[in-house]
């Protein structure tokens, strides 16, 4: 008999579809007797839904960063830490040709 | 060079200090570099022509370019970093670093995934990393948060009766309650919660950035949704939600 503890320890795999078929009966069984469990099942899935409904506009732009930000960034690849940034290309000395 | 990675593990980075930043963020030297993005030899190229013109002059040093990478991608990943760090100040400097790896992973990205999707994947590392260093990465304190039940499986404690759950809303002001809520997690539970349910991504993608294995996500997501489930009931049961 699936107990109240059960159910909310795996109701993650009911959720998905990973319970064994006869688990999976025994859950809906409970959730049928078992008014709380059905509550917590109900406001388990609001959560989730909550959760989605946080994801970012993508039609929405974010706020532009900190120029100050921008200026520390861009400091960084001209101080030639990054191995391909313009700071990082050898320099030309007189008399060198291409 | 790691397995996961375009990047190398090891290599100390050394972020430029902001004009006028606080002194105590103006170095920061990271044991390893942040970059995080699955390879695969025989992966398609997913990025576009306009993303690829520009990693192509990103390659070849143009000053230009790098300037337009991060004026038109660093705020996207700014929102992503500060989802996931507390506090404005460590979240631009989780994307600095995130842009130094990125600098220096450029020459071998190839377009396998799109360049947007690649400088998310590693903000949210170089986010983590953080978390993982300040050992705010570890599982085991939020038993208080989750449903208590006595030894024979039923609740510890009276369960509010049935409500009527209605459907999600999908205004700012839900989505600010929600986020505060889940502000309250404690850092390992939010950031799963974060980067499957927000972030948008995969258990495999989520378990090779948390370095775990995906049972082991799913397990969490799963305690980390009972426990922001709590938070959430009351404000649902009061009709706010």
């Amino acid at each position: 008999m699936t107990t109240c503890k059960e159910l909310a320890d795996f109701l993650w795999k009911y959720i998905d579809g990973e319970l064994p078929e006869s688990q999976r009966a025994e859950f809906d069984r409970h959730l049928q007797m078992c008014i709380g469990c059905r509550d917590y099942l109900a406001t388990y899935k609001k959560t989730m839904e909550l959760c989605c409904g946080c994801k970012p506009c993508e039609k929405t732009p974010p706020p532009p960063m900190p120029e100050m930000l921008v200026k520390a960034i861009l400091n960084s690849i001209k101080a030639g830490q990054c191995d391909n940034a313009p700071a990082a290309k050898p320099h030309r000395g007189c008399g060198e040709q291409d | 060079m790691c397995a996961l990675c375009l990047c190398t593990h090891g290599v100390a980075t050394t972020l430029r200090p902001m004009p006028d930043a606080d002194e105590s963020i103006k170095r920061i030297v990271p044991q390893t570099a942040p970059v995080v993005v699955p390879v695969s030899a025989a992966a398609p190229i997913v990025a576009d022509a306009v993303e690829m013109a520009l990693v192509e002059k990103l390659k070849a040093g143009d000053a230009a370019a790098y300037e337009r990478l991060v004026r038109d991608y660093g705020p996207r990943m700014l929102m992503v970093a500060r989802r996931l760090l507390r506090g404005d100040a460590e979240a631009e400097e989780a994307v600095q670093e995130a842009f130094i790896s990125a600098f220096k992973a450029m020459g071998r990205f190839e377009g396998t995934a799109k360049l947007s999707t690649w400088l998310h994947r590693i903000t949210v590392n170089a986010a983590l990393m953080r978390l993982r260093k300040a050992g705010r990465l570890r599982e085991n304190s939020i038993d208080a948060m989750l449903p208590a039940f006595a030894d024979d499986g039923h609740p510890a404690r009276a369960r509010a009766g049935a409500n009527s759950v209605t459907a999600a809303s999908d205004g700012a002001e839900t989505r600010e309650v929600v986020m505060a809520q889940i502000n309250q997690l404690p850092d390992a539970y939010r950031a799963v919660i974060i980067m499957r349910d927000i972030d948008g991504l995969s258990t495999e993608q989520t378990a090779e950035l948390l370095e775990t294995t995906e049972a082991a996500v799913k397990v969490r997501l799963h305690r980390a949704r009972q426990a922001l489930r709590e938070l959430l009931e009351p404000l649902m049961k009061e009709g706010r939600l």
